[in-house]
């Protein structure tokens, strides 16, 4: 069961509203609400969260997504439509249920921080366990020990005026750690920071994150950010939801041009990792096979190298063609003792952490799995072409980067011949 | 012939007849108030001219834990202080009460106050054994000219209460105080309410702010003469216009100071789960209070400014000498009574000024 469900809401300001929705619903444009008298800031939004998953809506300012994240908490009313915490429909609860239920289940992190200026740091952090009724031995308790999640032991006796923009959020996350409940709203919380809080806050949120797994629902604008948290992340336009996907399905398969145009400042080092971007090896011998078989195999595939795995899969190493010839003239039966080592990587690592393993090996970078196993390969041109985002058919795979057009492809056996001659310096 | 048409409109005789009703329909309601007013008037105004030992004692064990409070000492240190002080105060009053009871002479001013019970609540201090009733007043708020502003402001205030004493005047001046204090304290018990439900409601506001500006514009005169009708001649009508008069800006400082707390904060509130009425104690009213308490002081402010109005009505107090110096061309008196106004307002000014500016929002406003 999702941890949280919108269904069809609108959100319409002004006179009239139920009639916009209706309009809205067969299909007239904001601009004709608008004439109607009424504004519409959020229009038929749709979308599940999983419990545990950081659900990040981003939008550009207008593009309604504070207006529902609202409706979330029932802060706003919607016009139409329904959401659902755990399968409970909130926006048919009354008031006090629905405090309730913003007592127990779900808690927000604001913009500018929210916090009691005339109350200090730990009782701001207990402000929600104090609205619950907590006693207040126990209340207090409980936010020194959120506190503390955040880093700001020491801090309890404070007044909020005395702490730096960075350290206020840090205790009204604090504050919505406190609460412990499942959901957590978090409205632009750290676009008031500046960018080396920010991204330190992310990183806490993360870690926190990791061992706390609550379903998170993040508004941004900031897209890079919103990358770098979410585990699926809702593009907004003029109050619609225009796409939901993970960050590489966003970047790799834009909806349409607004989506595409939105993302194309994104950092895509920072999202795509090498399992979005791998291929299939095109070249890869069985480690019992020997030198004659993985020169054949070569041969056939028209490469300079190839993959040597084990029997179920295992990367062993690499082999390159001249020292499989080299070894078949000596009569050797043995691939093991020609194996090179080559770059390799897991599939989650980021492609900017790519470049400096693709750069030290001739050889197209492996990508290895836990196991051992090997899951795919990462040619220079293909890790270059990822980054000028062609989808990655459009490169010819090969396991050695192509000579520059100045020198001559000859094919294998001519290869064999010339190399026997004299050696061939590395491309 | 002065009519037109040769026939006279007879709209002064339709409000006479209108007012003979209302005077006559409400006369339960009209009579109440003004027993109700006159009621709070004579108990404070006795308070103020003959100190009872309960505000002596209450005053000064409070100015002792301020001096507690300014030495360093923190609770519950600061309430051992309070106790023991009024312990002090008390067992001193008892005796001297005792001493009285049993005819010992000892001050040229035994005046009989022990023929009054031990406790009661008319019974003045014993203080008076020993000064003039005025004196012990006038150091009773010197002292809390202290506390709320220091030793310098303690030093004008004490001067120029004094002065008012040497010209004859105190009696009034304590009279135009009890006013001042029962006006302001129905007027702020009406306002708060009424501000807080008008930032509240848009409905509210817009209500409310037509009639505040009537109430704010319309000459206080006016007022008296309806007021007057309605209580006949005396007190009464004095106090009554002077809470309308006094009222508004009460009204209006609430309003903004509710509006103007931080939106996201109160948005918090909400966001937790907490009430409304929580919310408006716990987030609002805190963080408004600074704001509140200058629309309290203005409301202080314009009732004492209505008090000359209020002695034409025969209300008597400061009031009443200015209307006497005019009327009898008494230039003296009208300013010595002018010049007690003056010095009245000033001191409640500071005073109440200097009160509302320790709570923490507003020591947080001027941090900031």
């Amino acid at each position: 069961m999702p941890a949280l469900r919108a269904e069809g809401l609108y959100k319409v300001f002004g006179r009239r509203a139920q009639d916009a929705v209706q309009r809205l619903r067969e299909g007239a444009s904001n601009d004709d609400i608008a004439r109607m008298g009424a504004t519409p800031a959020v229009v038929d939004a749709n979308f599940q969260v999983s419990p545990g998953e950081i659900f990040v809506v981003m939008g550009l300012s207008g593009s309604g997504k504070s207006t529902l994240l609202r409706m979330l908490n029932g802060l706003l009313e919607p016009t139409a439509g329904h959401v659902y915490v755990s399968g409970e429909d909130v926006t048919a609860l009354r008031p006090a249920a629905l405090r309730r239920l913003r007592q127990e289940r779900m808690s927000m992190v604001f913009q500018h921080f929210a916090l009691l200026p005339h109350r200090t740091v730990a009782e701001n952090a207990a402000y929600a366990l104090r609205v619950r009724g907590v006693d207040k031995v126990t209340r207090l308790e409980k936010a020194t020990e959120a506190l503390s999640m955040v880093g700001l032991e020491g801090w309890e006796d404070k007044l909020p005026h005395q702490l730096s923009g960075g350290m206020k959020q840090r205790v009204g996350l604090a504050r919505a750690l406190a609460a412990e409940t499942d959901i957590m709203l978090m409205d632009e919380a750290f676009s008031a920071l500046d960018p080396l809080i920010r991204r330190e806050m992310q990183d806490q949120l993360l870690k926190l994150q990791a061992s706390l797994n609550k379903t998170i629902i993040f508004i941004t604008h900031d897209l890079n950010e919103a990358m770098r948290l979410g585990d699926r992340i809702a593009v907004m336009r003029a109050g619609r939801i225009v796409q939901i996907g993970t960050a590489e399905e966003i970047l790799q398969d834009p909806a349409n041009d607004y989506v595409a145009q939105f993302v194309q400042d994104v950092d895509r080092t920072r999202v795509l990792t090498a399992a979005t971007v791998m291929e299939a090896p095109r070249t890869v011998v069985v480690d019992t096979g020997g030198p004659r078989a993985a020169l054949r195999t070569m041969r056939e595939a028209q490469t300079t190298a190839a993959f040597v795995v084990s029997r179920n899969g295992r990367l062993r190493g690499s082999v390159r063609d001249e020292a499989a010839q080299a070894a078949v003239n000596r009569g050797s039966k043995s691939l093991t003792e020609l194996l090179e080592a080559p770059a390799s990587v897991s599939p989650d690592t980021l492609l900017a952490d790519l470049f400096a393993p693709s750069a030290e090996s001739p050889l197209p970078v492996a990508v290895v799995d836990a196991d051992g196993k090997l899951r795919g390969v990462i040619p220079r041109v293909t890790l270059l072409a990822a980054m000028a985002s062609l989808t990655t058919g459009a490169t010819t795979e090969s396991p050695l980067s192509t000579p520059e057009p100045t020198s001559i492809t000859v094919d294998a056996p001519e290869a064999r011949l010339r190399d026997e001659a004299a050696p061939r310096p590395l491309g | 012939m002065d009519e037109l048409f040769g026939w006279r409109l007879p709209l002064g005789e339709g409000i006479n007849q209108a007012k003979d009703w209302l005077v006559s329909t409400f006369s339960v309601i009209w009579n109440f108030i003004r027993d109700l007013l006159l009621i709070l008037y004579d108990a404070l105004e006795a308070i103020l001219t003959l100190p009872p030992w309960w505000l002596v004692i209450v005053t000064l064990a409070g100015l002792c834990w301020v001096a507690a409070r300014r030495l360093g000492l923190r609770p519950p240190a600061t309430w051992w202080v309070l106790g023991g002080a009024a312990v002090a105060l008390l067992l001193i009053d008892t005796a001297m009460w005792l001493l009285d009871r049993l005819d010992v002479e000892f001050t040229p001013r035994s005046t009989g106050f022990g023929s009054l019970a031990l406790f009661d609540l008319a019974r003045p201090s014993f203080l008076l054994q020993f000064l003039p009733p005025s004196l012990v007043m006038i150091l009773l708020l010197t002292l809390l000219g202290w506390a709320a502003r220091g030793w310098l402001f303690a030093l004008g205030a004490f001067g120029a209460l004094v002065l008012i004493d040497l010209v004859a005047l105190w009696p009034r001046t304590m009279s135009t105080l009890a006013m001042v204090i029962v006006a302001c304290g129905i007027a702020a018990l009406l306002a708060i309410p009424i501000g807080i439900a008008a930032a509240r409601s848009r409905a509210v506001s817009a209500i409310t702010k037509p009639v505040l500006d009537f109430m704010q514009t319309m000459p206080a005169l006016v007022y008296l003469v309806i007021a007057v009708a309605l209580f006949r001649v005396g007190l009464p009508p004095g106090l009554v216009a002077t809470i309308i008069f006094a009222m508004p800006p009460g009204i209006r400082l609430t309003e903004l100071g509710i509006r103007q707390v931080d939106a996201e904060v109160v948005e918090a509130g909400h966001a937790f789960g907490s009430p409304p009425g929580k919310i408006l104690r716990q987030i609002q009213l805190p963080l408004a209070l600074p704001t509140i308490m200058a629309g309290i002081n203005q409301v202080i402010m314009l009732a004492l400014a209505m008090v000359v109005l209020a002695g034409l009505a025969g209300a008597g107090g400061l009031g009443q000498s200015v209307v006497q110096g005019i009327t009898r061309l008494d230039l003296g008196l009208a300013i010595e009574a002018g010049l007690g106004v003056v010095i009245l307002a000033i001191y409640l000014d500071r005073t109440t000024a200097a009160l509302g500016s320790r709570s923490m929002a507003a020591r947080l406003q001027q941090t900031a």
